[in-house]
């Protein structure tokens, strides 16, 4: 995949793809470069893939994005041990950091999955933020080492 | 980027996936752990000292996967999670819902076996 690549800072990693099925794909493979490159601690290097897949996921599903013009842009950044993800689409405002906590505690009958991928992110990450800029959806999260 | 193997312990079938189950190779962990179930072993243990990271696809699959193995009389549970993977299970409430154990020895004992 003709995908482009922008190299800001070696600390910084930026990449932007269609918003389309093989995003995730390519964008991990990218993110697990990253990581070896920069020496990213097992934990945190967890911490990434999991918000990756969750926030991508969710913007292509909430995303509304049934034609090829939709963009998913990424940025990762390790600076002082501050590994910060931030995710930006043009889909449709959405603010996933009001989603509301899923019930947690009940049989196996009853449990339901709705909402966990996001209780996941909030869960793992020492910032969730979001902001609405322009046509741009914008959320970033952060993991400080430990 | 995923593979399962599976093998027998007992009664019960272990299956041992290794990669990362996500939103990308959940449908397919969904396939490859659907054999067992088809042929009627309800009694599984997920071995998850294989598996790189989970993220709430991959949670999806497990949720469904026990809710047939209870609803035929057996259950599902989980050992050998690695530090993320078990933060994962505990975060969603998962690792108290199935039982996640330290080894595949443990883990058979929920379906009252004598370890092999």
């Amino acid at each position: 995949m003709d995908t482009p690549e922008l190299r800001l800072d070696p600390r910084t990693y930026a990449m932007t793809v269609p918003a389309g099925p093989e995003a995730i794909d390519t964008l991990f493979d990218a993110m697990c470069r990253f990581c070896e490159a920069h020496g990213i601690d097992r934990d945190r290097q967890h911490f990434l893939n999991v918000a990756l897949d969750e926030l991508v996921s969710n913007t292509l599903r909430h995303g509304q994005h049934s034609d090829a013009s939709g963009l998913i842009s990424v940025t990762v950044e390790d600076m002082d041990g501050l590994l910060t993800l931030v995710i930006r689409d043009t889909g449709p405002e959405f603010d996933p950091t009001v989603a509301q906590t899923p019930a947690l505690s009940g049989s196996i009958e009853e449990r339901q999955i709705g909402g966990l991928g996001i209780h996941l992110v909030r869960r793992l990450s020492d910032t969730f933020e979001y902001r609405r800029d322009g046509i741009w959806n914008e959320v970033k999260v952060s993991k400080r080492r430990t | 980027m995923l593979t399962v193997k599976s093998r027998q312990h007992g009664t019960a079938t272990v299956i041992e996936p290794s990669g990362r189950i996500d939103s990308t190779t959940a449908k397919e962990f969904e396939q490859l752990i659907a054999p067992p179930l088809v042929a009627g072993s309800h009694r599984l243990v997920v071995d998850l000292s294989g598996l790189e990271y989970i993220s709430s696809a991959g949670l999806r699959v497990f949720l469904t996967a026990a809710k047939q193995c209870k609803s035929a009389g057996g259950a599902l549970t989980l050992c050998s999670a690695s530090d993320g993977v078990r933060e994962v299970f505990e975060i969603s409430g998962f690792s108290s819902l199935f039982g996640l154990h330290d080894s595949v020895e443990a883990a058979v004992k929920v379906f009252g076996e004598a370890t092999a």
